[in-house]
Order: structure tokens, then sequence, then C-alpha cells
């Protein structure tokens, strides 16, 4: 699965993966990970960062091929 | 709050290392409260409703809780083998109680949260009534004693087929049958303690919980209704 929550979070006045993480109420390794790709969130997680970036999750995560 | 949960974490390790590596020279007056109040503070953690981790934090514990289990499985496995090559007999029954009822406990619990009471109580109920009639076929053949001591098969069996249609009735059968056995183990066998907690926890223990599972999946279904 591939995201695009580093670049909504540029666009979101460069908000740092502190800020995500704190406003989400995770980790900053867990926004790491999830931005790496090596976790994948819940769908609850999701919707707060979606909701957060200002954008649909749709927009945040796509599925690759070989999923 | 995050970075005071990990030096505590650290501490309590180190803590506990420290505790084992002197174990030899501390009276076991003091060694045993210490090291049940050290083992039960990580359980504590987990009855906390506001857990201080987030999902990640959470399926790594759980993966090195899951990693860990098999780690342990490994050396038991080893040590039972260790054993019984150089005094070429059986290994002392802890062995075997440590080994089987944690992966009796992740066997039920896998089966309850992946599928409804239902299918886990038959799942279960099948799989110890024919584990019951295989002990009692290998031990006896057939014979007269062979028929009595089957009964207790034909019992489960009943229950597990009365399931689908009769889940209350088959719950209380469990409990009885439980019941029934706990009372038996007690009082009719002589065994050694370790063999008795092994026993209950793979006859009457899941049999108990098949039968609360499926009264309460009973309760829930008709408070639904």
């Amino acid at each position: 699965m591939k995201n695009s929550i580093r670049k909504y979070r540029f666009l979101q006045n460069e908000m740092t993966q502190q800020i995500l993480a704190e406003k989400t109420g995770v980790t900053r390794q867990t926004i790491i990970a999830i931005e790496k790709g090596s976790f994948n969130p819940s769908v609850k997680l999701a919707l707060k960062i979606a909701r957060i970036l200002g954008v649909s999750v749709e927009q945040l995560f796509t599925l690759d091929l070989h999923d | 709050m995050k970075k005071l949960m990990n030096v505590l974490k650290s501490l309590w390790l180190l803590v506990v290392v420290l505790i084992v590596m002197l174990a030899a020279g501390v009276p076991l007056w003091i060694l045993i409260p210490i090291l049940i109040i050290l083992l039960a503070v990580p359980l504590l953690r987990e009855f906390n409703p506001r857990s201080d981790l987030d999902e990640r934090q959470l399926y790594i514990s759980r993966l090195t809780s899951h990693v860990s289990l098999y780690v342990m499985n490994g050396l038991i496995l080893f040590v039972l083998i260790r054993e019984y090559f150089s005094h070429n007999q059986q290994p002392p029954s802890y062995w075997y109680m440590i080994l089987l009822i944690p992966l009796v406990l992740k066997f039920m619990m896998s089966l309850f949260e992946n599928y409804s009471p239902v299918l886990a109580a038959q799942w279960i109920g099948g799989f110890f009534a024919s584990v019951w009639l295989l002990f009692v076929l290998l031990s006896h053949g057939f014979s007269l004693t062979n028929l009595m001591e089957s009964v207790p098969f034909l019992l489960i069996l009943v229950s597990v087929l009365l399931i689908r249609k009769r889940p209350l009735i088959a719950g209380f059968a469990f409990l009885i049958l439980a019941a029934g056995l706990l009372i038996f183990f007690r009082a009719w066998l002589s065994m050694d303690v370790y063999v008795r907690l092994l026993m209950y926890t793979l006859l009457p223990m899941p049999l108990l919980i098949c039968g609360v599972a499926l009264i309460w999946h009973h309760k829930k279904e008709r408070k639904e209704q």
C-alpha cells in the first residue's frame, strides 16, 4: 500500500511528523513507519490522519498493483 | 510520560535480571514476594483500558509475546529431550505442564477470538470427545471397563450435537460435565499437583469455558431479539 502522507503534511504548512503524531495520539515512530509503508494503520487511525490533513483516506492511501 | 515508561520498562527488566542472578543468595521468603510483585507489574498494564501504547506499539508488543512463547516452547522441548537422553527416563511432569498449558490457552483463545462461540464450542467439544474416546480405546480396548469409561465421551458428543439447536442446554451440559470431571479428578485420582493442573487445563477448563460462552451467547441472542 502506498501513501501520500508526506506530501500532504508539507501542503499543510510543512507539518512535522511530531505534530501529526501528537494530533493523532500516536508516537512519531508510528507516523514514520506508516510513511515508510512498513506499518498499515487501522481504519480509525487512517481516518484521523486524513481529517487532520484535510483530505480523504483514498487520497492518502492507495493500493499497490500486487495488493 | 512515554519516555518515563520506557525508562521504567528498562528498569523493570534490569531488576528482574538482577533478582534472578542473585536468587541463590536471597532467602525464599524475600525472593518469592519480590518475584510475584515484579512479574505482576506488566500484567497490571494489560488490564488498563487507557493503554499508553498506540496501535503499532500494541502490535509490536503482541508480536514479541507471540515469538517469545515459541522460543519458550523451543527451550522447554530442548530441556525435555536433553533430560530424556541424559537420564534415560521421562522428565518430571511439571515440564509437560509448563509446555502444554500456555498452548491449550492460546488454542482456545484463538478459536473464541476468530469464530463464534457456537463454532468454537463445537470444535472444542468435538476435539475433547475424540481425545477421550481415543484415550479410553487405547488404554482398555473393547471391554466392559471401556464402555463405562466411554460415558463422558457420549455425554460430550450429545452436548456437541445440541450446540446449534439448543445452545443453552448444551451450555449447561458442558458446565455439568466440567464440574463432574473436576470432582472426578479431585476425589478419585491421586495425582501430583502438576499433573492435576495439567489435567484440569486439558479437560474441565475447556468444557467450562465452552459452557459459559454458550450460555452467554444464548443470553445475548435473546436480548437482541
